[in-house]
């Protein structure tokens, strides 16, 4: 019960910190403008005629490119921020285990998303008045965008645990997710095989089903595999496992 | 966690991901889509469960999956295809087995699909083939999909499932169909050039059937149908008796499938009405113009009146020189049950002279819609039919209620005949022979004449009919006793089974796999209302329209598992914006009237210059020839008409414009700017408490 306790209070001082400094409302200004503005300029999005927001360069399509640059700017604070203020020792000297530390942070910057995810729902709006749209989709879009955004803050988590500056972290993080989500992109996939023997394309393949877009893709359809879901919840256990080995480490 | 442990974790959560991403295992989907189109419909279920445990199913999926070969549409598709194959594969649990071949250029993988008779295509390497299709194999029996099309995503399931339910059925290879009909339509198999021809020669559309069905032809005046008959296709019963509407009530309770066409006005029957019209050998039997299975109807809780046709002014066909006649229908898609796998992709069925049923519930059967017409549609009388086909309808008053043009019965049949079989009619002599026409009905063309090749939506009048009077319909005795024009050359009443078969005749079907398709018309089957012609005018197998298609789907359900109607069809829903075209819809009806009316001054304008001598002939080709005053008025009026298309286009844009302006803004601009109205407001607030302070 306490430990819970312990959690909420990191969870609860992280999330202050957000909405107490300008970072969560320029995050929040960014992310929409840049999701909207995609969808509705770069997309052309009223010319499409679809009341959908899951075809290809609709809504959905963008948030992977907006989460590349976004996600790892909120992050990678979680922990290099603490190694700059010096308060890593003070935290890793609480009487708190690492893990209360690392979910409460972690819950923290994936509310920060939850919120900014939220605030999109003028587009929602915007497709029931304009058509008759399935809910269906919408809904298992929202998760799977969602799923998305946690992931990258995961990696990101792992990444700001081991280093001290911000913007090696930010550039490491955005570089991987960089990797996870090229190289499951079916055209980048197919342009891979295209020059590579034919020996190692089983290689190539359990490449893809290693990254971010092969089990992004038909969650925004509307079709919710558990085999999907799985990938995204056990890419952010992983991560977060790896950033406790660090901090442990770094704590002995 | 030490690195060991850490990598140990990894590990297993590696497995796990393995075990349920890879094999499937423990792997649920929830499909949230509205119309389920990622889930195995009832029918597909109901088919795997039927396998035979001792006779397994293999599906060998061919997909070359080389991003240098197949063409990125294709490779596409090959994911919700292999996932489809999985899930039928998974409920097959065990009985079917999944084999996903890659076939590379030169391999033995390819020797494999060349056997299979999958089609082979150029990659884009130019140099190697690809290949995209499914073999569906069981013990014995092959079915294979030689190409699975992108754009038959909807069918896709229909397709697996029909290849399934063949290759699990005992039945033998050739599915006996039988055709019932008051006209020649079957022809003999085969003709030998250079002979007389005895008999017209068959339709089109039945030597289409010849390919891959035994067609039998059943008489008429038969009143029991073989038994290895699987399905009857009944096709313009004019004049049909009791005895043989139950020997089609008795095939259906014994489990086969009825497809039957009738129709108020049959111009194909009028024209072998008129053999030296229509060249087509020697003079058949005259059958009357309208037919009906009264009995049958009733009982299968079907009403239809044999003297109404559909008038529909949406779907009416143009036959060439801008006329347009009401009672032929084109029906599109809005007017086709595209959830339907047999018809959601079909694009244009069209109707001649077709009649409408409505359907009243009889316990037991489930009626399903599969033609219906337009809302801007009423009911003529069959007697006025010739007369809106030459000239325009004056009094026409939509009904605003769409029509069933055709439908589709399934479940558990009772017998029309609860005392059993009927008495033997007797035949009234000679029996009233039906008006013959003089004249062909437009839109019939002789096979011989030479006559223009219908485009996409238009079929050639042909000659139009000089001078026609309205033919008196054909005075039919009141009540649902089958009008007694019995087919020249009937078989002797003394051929009709004697009475006492009561013991024998079924009651009430077997189960509940009854299946009937009913069309109000028959006409739409035939060569010239469904296929091309040449030079010479006679038919190419090269449809005109969706009709035959149709068809040949409704066979290929018919002569499959019943199962196969509950298979759905996955169309992937697309939704437009409904609100856009409202929109244009609303600018468009403001501006009509005044468009019109500047038309209209426009043709007077014309008009008068005409009458005031300003036309010469040249050629047969009527040429204005105004003076410059009128030339002067013409321009302006043409520009005045041009201005008023423009401002409505104009008003239409600013009106959208204005629409996608208001929705940007609120989407981009609206929240951003509430996210830093708030910012602001807290962040003044925390500043004056700490002021305070």
């Amino acid at each position: 019960m306490s430990s819970w306790k312990n959690t909420f209070a990191v969870y609860k001082r992280e999330l202050l910190g957000y909405f107490n400094s300008p970072l969560a409302y320029i995050i929040l200004v960014i992310f929409l403008l840049a999701v909207q503005g995609f969808t509705f300029i770069v997309g052309g999005f009223l010319n499409r005629d679809s009341a959908s927001l899951s075809y290809q360069m609709g809504f959905f399509s963008w948030h992977p490119w907006i989460y590349l640059m976004l996600v790892p700017a909120v992050g990678m604070r979680l922990w290099s921020e603490e190694h700059r203020l010096g308060t890593m020792e003070l935290l890793m000297t609480m009487p708190i285990s690492p893990w209360h530390a690392i979910l409460g942070k972690y819950f923290a910057a994936a509310t920060v998303w939850a919120l900014a995810l939220a605030l999109t729902f003028p587009i929602v709006w915007t497709v029931f008045y304009l058509g008759e749209p399935d809910p269906g989709p919408i809904v298992s879009g929202y998760i799977a965008s969602y799923l998305y955004a946690l992931a990258c803050l995961a990696i990101t988590s792992a990444v700001s645990a081991f280093t001290r500056s911000q913007v090696i972290c930010f550039i490491i993080s955005v570089t991987i997710c960089l990797v996870l989500f090229l190289m499951g992109l079916q055209q980048v996939v197919d342009s891979v095989l295209k020059v590579t023997p034919d020996s190692l394309t089983g290689v190539v393949k359990i490449i893809a089903q290693l990254c971010f877009m092969t089990h992004y893709e038909y969650m925004t359809k509307g079709l919710l595999v558990f085999r999907d879901v799985l990938y995204f919840v056990s890419v952010i256990a992983v991560c977060l496992m790896i950033t406790h080995h660090a901090l442990q480490s770094k704590r002995a | 966690m030490s690195a060991l442990s850490l990598l140990n974790v990894i590990g297993i959560i590696v497995v796990v991901n393995y075990i349920v991403g890879h094999l499937n295992i423990l792997n649920p989907k929830f499909d949230l889509t509205e119309k389920n189109i990622y889930t195995l419909s009832d029918g597909t279920k109901r088919i795997i469960s039927r396998i035979n445990p001792d006779e397994p199913v293999t599906l060998r999926f061919y997909a070359t999956e080389d991003g240098r070969i197949m063409p990125q549409e294709a490779l596409n598709y090959v994911t919700p295809v292999r996932d489809l194959l999985m899930e039928i594969e998974k409920e097959g649990r065990g009985k079917i087995k999944l084999e996903r071949i890659d076939p590379r250029p030169s391999t033995e993988d390819e020797d494999k699909a060349i056997a299979d008779d999958i089609t082979s295509f150029n990659g884009m390497d130019g140099t190697s083939k690809f290949y995209l299709g499914l073999a569906i194999e069981a013990v014995d029996r092959k079915e294979i999909i030689p190409l699975l099309n992108p754009n038959d995503e909807a069918s896709l399931e229909y397709y697996i499932a029909r290849g399934i339910s063949k290759v699990t059925s005992n039945e033998g290879s050739r599915v006996v169909v039988g055709v019932m009909s008051a006209m020649p339509i079957a022809g003999p198999a085969m003709n030998f050039p250079g002979m007389p021809q005895r008999t017209p020669p068959p339709w089109m559309f039945i030597q289409h059937l010849r390919q891959d069905y035994d067609v039998r032809e059943v008489s008429m005046s038969s009143d029991t149908i073989d038994a290895d008959v699987k399905i009857l296709l009944v096709i313009h019963p004019g004049g049909i008796t009791n005895a043989a509407q139950f020997a089609i009530d008795q095939f259906l309770l014994k489990g086969g499938k009825v497809i039957a066409m009738v129709d108020p006005r049959c111009m194909v029957s009028e024209a072998y009405n008129n053999p030296n019209q229509m060249q087509m050998g020697m003079a058949p039997p005259s059958a009357p113009q309208d037919s009906d299975l009264p009995e049958l109807f009733k009982a299968w809780g079907v009403e239809y009146n044999k003297h109404q046709l559909v008038a529909d002014m949406t779907y009416r066909v143009t036959v060439g020189r801008g006329k347009s006649v009401p009672t032929f229908l084109s029906v599109d898609r809005a007017g086709i049950n595209t959830s339907e796998p047999i018809a959601n992709a079909l694009e244009k069925v069209q109707m001649f002279c077709t009649g409408a049923f409505s359907i009243s519930a009889k316990e037991g059967i489930t009626a399903t819609r599969l033609l219906e017409s337009s809302e801007n549609s009423s009911f003529i009388d069959s007697s006025e039919a010739e007369k809106v086909q030459n000239e325009e309808m004056t009094n026409f008053q939509p009904e605003g209620k769409k029509k069933i043009l055709a439908l589709r019965l399934t479940g558990t049949f009772t017998t029309a005949f609860p005392e059993g079989a009927p008495k033997p009619e007797a035949m009234p002599p000679g029996g009233p022979k039906p008006p013959g026409i003089p004249g062909l009905p437009p839109g019939l063309t002789l096979p011989g004449a030479p006559g223009e090749t219908g485009g996409e939506d238009k079929k050639d009048a042909g000659a139009p009919a000089a001078a026609t009077t309205p033919a008196p319909a054909a005075a039919a005795p009141a009540g649902a006793a089958p009008a007694g024009a019995a087919p020249a050359g009937a078989a002797p009443a003394g051929a009709a089974p004697a009475a006492p078969v009561a013991p024998e005749a079924l009651k009430k079907s077997a189960n509940s796999e009854g299946m009937v398709f009913l069309f109000a018309d028959a006409d739409m089957l035939y060569d010239v209302f469904a296929l091309q012609r040449d030079q010479s005018g006679r038919a190419v197998p090269i449809p005109i329209n969706s009709n035959i298609p149709m068809m040949l789907n409704i066979m290929e359900m018919a002569s499959g598992s019943s199962d196969l109607v509950a298979v759905r069809s996955r169309a992937s829903s697309h939704r437009e914006f409904t609100k856009m075209n409202e929109l244009m819809s609303s600018v468009e009806a403001k501006y009509r009237p005044v468009i019109e009316e500047q038309n209209a001054a426009l043709n007077k304008i014309v008009g008068d210059i005409a009458s005031l001598s300003g036309a010469k002939q040249e050629q047969g080709v009527v040429f204005l020839n105004p003076n410059k005053q009128q030339l002067q008025q013409l321009k302006d009026k043409q520009l005045e008409i041009q201005k008023k298309k423009r401002d409505a286009e104009k008003e239409l844009k600013k009106q959208k414009d204005h629409l996608e302006m208001i929705i940007t803004t609120l989407n981009m601009a609206a929240v951003p700017l509430l996210v830093v109205a708030i910012g602001l407001v807290l962040a003044m607030r925390r500043h004056s408490i700490q002021a305070a302070h």
